[in-house]
């Protein structure tokens, strides 16, 4: 009985670790560029649906679509501005780049939002199940990540857009010999993987408490996560999440709950020496 | 061919007679850090330590991230391991300090020989993130119950430090000028044409006969090594450890952002970084207490963009500093 609400419980945070890598692996499928910034973006989208609720008493979830259009208004304007000029070069330069970028989100966080720890009280309640008790703002989540990852995959297969964007990430050169503006499907693209992580900071926003390093911690997890899907695939972002998931759960009840959050960066750093490609990945692209 | 020769020898006796002023500044910049403790205030003493500090970090970050263009984004786990062991070692054995400094700077790339065996198989930004999740595990790992025994757990401790500041002022002055020197006297050597090697191309460097794992192990280990150096008498001159501030990422920023300023892959470079950041940083620090961790974001995004080389690479260009390695 205990092992199955474990699993269970894995599962739920696995998918919202899933949601939270898949905008960090898409955008590297679009176009090759590792977004340290990740993490930034979900704690920001966190911190506006946080403000939605706490100002204008907006119900969080229904928060989700506002916290996403203006992360990725704001990933369009980074695009724009920063992002452009360094596509197809050194992946190094990226790396360097969008680390610069989150040292300045979660600085800014910490000026203007400050160091305090901040939560939403959402559906706080619980629902029984198989005898054990789960919380409701966990289930809501996992109804949401599935939601969001079928439209997505809805979405890159039957529309204009989204069958360009696969276009793009599996061949920029024809793609763009194809008549499609490689420029404008990046933009697309990451504003996308924007709007990704906007989907998962507003759902961490009802679940953890919210503060501005919370990003550090998180892009390692995705990193992680990444890494063990294989970059660029958005399946295995999601498996990847739910093995990690799960694999923290039972460190955590196990083990201890410190210990717990080592197991993200030892799984990075055993999958890039032991399998570079990822457990599933195996030039696997957005699709 | 003639005019050539004519040219080459006018602009040598030019920049001889340059080299002379040259020679006798640097002689100035270097004489001048040693009376300062004596002539100034505690502030601009302490604001100049904090600058050979900085120097030091990034000539040891340099070394390995700015010669063979392996970015190591967990550059404060050397600092850390290295104040952790100086500070045991002193608290719990008693040990001399200068000994314990240094025997923690060795502890340090013995840690990096190790780490780097295992680690540099990686390329590039796999290596890059692969560090990042190293220092952000070993933090962790240091704050956990199991090494609670060693590390005395998460809250840390304070200690006192049996070493006044002069002496630690000079220390870092001196590391800071010993680490200045390594870079010119590795940037001048068959080692470090090798290292430039592996930074343009491993693939090439690897097939005229390089061992290019060894020599980046070799430069890994110079680099911990001023890092743990460095960074136990940070940690001496803060008088209080604990994992998160021992291992804190700000140390792996400040570094990272000194060195594109300035120019990596140089000898002036990081030295250049650090005496704008360091000031800059004071200035700001004094009027915006919290935002100026904002300016090291935002220096990196327009470096990274606009001056990828760094000034130093920008003044080669423009011809305005010769366009030898040894600068």
């Amino acid at each position: 009985m205990e092992l199955i609400s474990i699993i269970i419980g894995g599962l739920l945070l696995g998918s919202l670790y899933g949601l939270a890598a898949c905008g960090l692996s898409f955008i590297f499928g679009v176009m090759t560029i590792i977004n340290v910034a990740h993490a930034e973006f979900i704690m920001l989208s966190a911190y506006i649906t946080f403000w939605l609720w706490f100002f204008l008493k907006i119900n969080p979830i229904l928060a989700i679509i506002p916290s996403m259009f203006i992360i990725f208004i704001f990933c369009i304007l980074i695009y724009r501005t920063v992002i452009n000029r360094i596509v197809g070069e050194m992946q190094l330069t990226s790396l360097i780049l969008t680390f610069g970028i989150s040292i300045f989100m979660w600085n800014f966080a910490q000026v203007f939002f400050t160091s305090t720890f901040r939560s939403i009280a959402y559906s706080t309640g619980s629902i029984s199940f198989l005898g054990s008790f789960f919380p409701m703002n966990k289930i809501i989540s996992l109804i949401i990540v599935s939601i969001i990852i079928g439209l997505l995959q809805a979405f890159l297969k039957w529309t204009k857009i989204g069958k360009a964007i696969r276009a793009v990430s599996q061949n920029p050169g024809v793609a763009s010999i194809s008549g499609i503006d490689v420029y404008k499907i990046r933009m697309y693209g990451f504003g996308i993987g924007g709007g990704l992580a906007a989907v998962a900071g507003s759902l961490i926003a009802i679940q953890w408490s919210i503060f501005p390093l919370m990003g550090a911690d998180l892009i390692l997890k995705c990193f992680a996560i990444v890494a063990i899907g294989g970059l660029g695939s958005i399946p295995g972002a999601l498996l990847g999440g739910i093995i990690l998931g799960l694999a923290e759960n039972i460190g955590t009840m196990y083990w201890d709950a410190t210990m717990a959050n080592v197991i993200a960066p030892l799984l990075l750093i055993l999958t890039f020496l032991l399998r570079p490609q990822g457990l599933f990945g195996y030039e696997e692209r957005v699709d | 061919m003639r005019d050539l020769t004519i040219l080459n020898s006018n602009k040598k006796q030019k920049i001889h007679h340059r080299s002379v002023w040259i020679y006798l500044s640097v002689i100035f910049i270097i004489g001048f850090p040693i009376v300062i403790p004596y002539i100034a205030s505690v502030y601009i003493a302490s604001v100049l330590f904090l600058l050979f500090i900085c120097i030091g970090y990034a000539q040891g970050w340099n070394i390995m991230s700015g010669f063979t263009g392996y970015v190591n984004f967990g550059y404060s786990l050397f600092i850390g391991i290295a104040g952790y062991v100086s500070v045991i070692l002193v608290i719990d054995l008693g040990v001399w300090w200068p000994i314990a400094w240094f025997l923690s700077g060795v502890s340090a790339s013995i840690v990096a020989f190790v780490l780097g065996i295992i680690m540099l198989r990686l390329r590039g930004s796999y290596f890059a993130i692969g560090m990042l999740a190293l220092l952000l595990g070993i933090q962790l790992l240091f704050t956990s119950k199991y090494l609670a025994p060693i590390t005395r757990g998460g809250y840390g401790f304070p200690f006192i430090v049996p070493v006044s500041f002069n002496v630690m002022y000079y220390s870092a002055y001196l590391i800071a000028l010993l680490s200045t020197f390594i870079s010119y006297k590795i940037i001048t050597s068959r080692f470090g044409a090798k290292l430039l090697a592996i930074r343009e191309d491993e693939e090439a460097a690897g097939s005229i006969g390089i061992n290019v794992t060894m020599n980046k192990i070799i430069a890994f280990v110079i680099s911990a090594f001023f890092g743990g150096l460095v960074g136990s008498i940070h940690i001496a001159f803060q008088n209080y450890i604990e994992p998160h501030s021992a291992f804190n990422i700000h140390w792996t920023i400040v570094p990272i952002v000194m060195v594109l300023l300035g120019g990596p892959g140089t000898v002036w470079g990081p030295v250049i970084g650090a005496l704008i950041l360091t000031f800059v940083e004071e200035f700001l620090w004094s009027h915006f207490t919290q935002a100026y961790m904002m300016i090291y974001g935002f220096v990196m995004v327009v470096l990274v963009l606009l001056v990828p080389g760094g000034i130093i690479e920008w003044l080669k260009n423009r011809g305005k500093l010769p366009k030898i390695r040894t600068i």
